[in-house]
């Protein structure tokens, strides 16, 4: 027979062993992923394989469990956007938008300035961020040519308008989607409360770009009426598709904000408007789904076993008892904690992606609701809602989402759209060095993170 | 047959020195479009034909998005066309080319005609630029042989 208490000493040290292993697979894959030196997906992967292969998950847990595995709701809500984007984009919608707000504005280089960073703003809270840029940075180099102008504070202020503007809805970047998904909040949810910051955030943004370019912006009379002569129809590739991606595209958005009323998860909305899209393309279902990227949809996938890795050992939990004592949250007010956790996300969000920030935030923020409103006595996976959307701990959610997408501003390696920009200027023959973009990225980052501490202090305090 | 026996009588080749405007009209005066950029030592450097003036010419941008040609003011081509004046072969010059050997094959060199969609490979023997042979070049030589042998 054995002898109870060692058999519980045996335990303990193997748990002991798998906490720790679970710890170093994960700081590991964090610290490659920040080095760039192997792909991020391929490390994801690898950490994911890791985490199951050696037993700390269960297949199971890692394929079916929302709360220790892959989060499907972001999944097919990810992938499920892309399909309409895609459609979408190939129909040059976006692009002839561009050409007719250049030409709303008259060519004026400030006015231009201004209405693109509004339309990339207003763009990147429908579409995902690269998309919108991957869009828009090419016409803004053919417009910036035709004027004569340096496009660089033009890219430069297509990339930072871009993140401003994902942040103001459930499906305008990544880390909403997944905090969305772990609070369960809904697309209106997002509307009443980051967007109107996130408006209030772009007039600031506008009258800083006037105040820095308002003066320095000059074109000849000539260029301007280029701009003037351009015939944006001719970028319209395929009307009939157009319509068709348009309307499905319309649907889906109200039938997120029509959540109260059919009761259907964000994901099944944008499921079905991809699958009655594929439908009624007329396009063979290869193209489309080949367009969806992969890379980023299992990044993702192997990212939420990972971090399921963690909290199932109690890392998470741990890590969750620390910010509680450092910031002493009570079930009156989590002021400290939410100021904390906004400035900490943007800082953090200025290296480090946002998407693995936040996928290993949420249950440290579950864990953290449990104990701040349970005392620890409930399941963190299973919280009910009135917890979740406790008014006391809704503002912790809100800076989190504040936060990782304004900090993405910092650094050109703080946010893809970033990477992208910078990349297009290159090949344009146009170099953003790391500072240059800093220069422009840090104290605008700086402004819009005041501005939220500002509104998270008035609305919810 | 082999390549030493289908390549282009007159090869163009110019030094990296040479101006734009001079490969030009070293390249309209032939029926050539391809001319072989090559140091004094012989050793070649690239080639530079019409897709590398192009290039220079046509903005990137247009890459990202064919469409935006249509919107690009009319004039724009000869502009940037005029502003190439001081550009020389070194600046323009292809160096990421296939090249063939003399013994090479001719189906050797058609293949990379056909998936490199090339118009035009320098011929080098000993890392010496000797010739050119292209696509025309080739079946001349073939059609020439085959009505030979039948005459």
């Amino acid at each position: 027979m054995t002898d109870p208490a060692q058999a519980t000493q045996v335990a303990t040290e193997a748990s002991a062993t798998i906490y720790w292993l679970a710890t170093a697979i994960f700081v590991l894959a964090y610290a490659v992923i920040v080095s760039e030196k192997v792909h991020k997906t391929k490390v994801a992967l690898v950490g994911a394989a890791l985490m199951i292969g050696l037993r700390i998950l269960t297949q199971h847990e890692a394929f079916h469990s929302e709360h220790f595995g892959i989060d499907y709701n972001v999944i097919f809500l990810l992938i499920s956007m892309m399909i309409i984007i895609n459609v979408m984009a190939r129909s040059g919608v976006l692009e002839w938008v561009a050409i007719r707000s250049a030409k709303v504005a008259q060519g004026r280089p400030f006015t231009l300035m201004a209405t693109f960073a509004v339309l990339t703003a207003i763009a990147s809270a429908v579409l995902d961020n690269v998309t919108t840029v991957l869009l828009l940075a090419p016409v803004i180099l053919l417009i910036t040519d035709e004027l004569d102008v340096d496009p660089v504070p033009f890219l430069i202020v297509e990339a930072l308008a871009s993140n401003i503007g994902g942040t103001a809805t459930l499906i305008g970047d990544p880390p909403n989607m997944m905090i969305a998904s772990k609070a369960k909040y809904g697309f209106m949810d997002f509307i009443i409360h980051l967007t109107p910051v996130v408006v209030v955030i772009m007039i600031a943004f506008v009258v800083v770009m006037k105040v820095l370019f308002g003066r320095k912006l000059k074109v000849s009379e000539v260029n301007r009426l280029r701009v003037m002569a351009m015939d944006e129809s001719r970028l319209i590739r395929n009307p009939v598709l157009m319509k068709k991606s348009l309307v499905v595209m319309g649907l889906t958005v109200a039938g997120f904000a029509l959540h109260g009323v059919l009761h259907l998860e964000p994901a099944t909305i944008a499921f079905t408007g991809a699958a009655v899209l594929l439908l009624i393309s007329g396009e063979h279902p290869h193209h489309i789904l080949a367009e969806v990227e992969w890379t980023t949809v299992f990044f993702f996938m192997g990212l939420f076993i990972m971090v399921g890795g963690l909290v199932k050992v109690g890392m998470i939990r741990d890590l969750s008892q620390f910010v509680i004592d450092v910031t002493k949250p009570t079930d009156q007010s989590l002021m400290t904690t939410t100021m904390v956790m906004l400035w900490f996300s943007a800082i953090a969000s200025t290296i480090v992606d946002n998407v693995p920030f936040v996928a290993a935030i949420n249950p440290l923020v579950l864990d953290m609701a449990n104990t701040i409103f349970h005392h620890g006595g409930a399941d963190p996976a299973a919280l009910p809602v009135a917890t979740l959307h406790h008014p006391v701990l809704e503002p912790l959610w809100w800076s989190l989402a504040l936060g990782a997408s304004l900090g993405g501003n910092g650094t050109l390696i703080g946010a893809s759209a970033n990477v992208i920009i910078v990349g297009m200027a290159e090949r344009a023959g146009r170099r953003i060095s790391f500072m240059k973009f800093m220069a422009y990225g840090v104290p605008v980052m700086v402004m819009t993170l005041i501005l939220s501490s500002l509104y998270v202090w008035l609305r919810y305090y | 047959m082999l390549v030493r026996y289908a390549m282009v009588e007159e090869p163009l080749q110019v030094s990296p020195k040479t101006g734009l405007r001079d490969m030009l009209d070293l390249l309209l005066q032939s029926n050539q479009d391809t001319v072989a950029v090559v140091e004094a030592d012989g050793r070649l450097v690239g080639v530079v034909g019409a897709h590398d003036v192009l290039r220079m010419i046509v903005p990137l941008y247009v890459d990202m998005d064919e469409a935006l040609a249509a919107l690009i003011h009319d004039g724009y081509f000869e502009e940037r066309f005029a502003s190439l004046k001081g550009v020389t072969a070194a600046d323009i010059v292809n160096t990421q080319v296939d090249t063939v050997a003399p013994n090479n094959t001719l189906i050797q060199a058609a293949t990379l005609f056909l998936t490199h969609h090339r118009h035009a490979l320098p011929v080098v023997e000993g890392g010496k630029h000797v010739g050119m042979i292209t696509r025309r070049s080739l079946f001349k030589r073939v059609s020439e042989k085959l009505s030979s042998n039948s005459g």
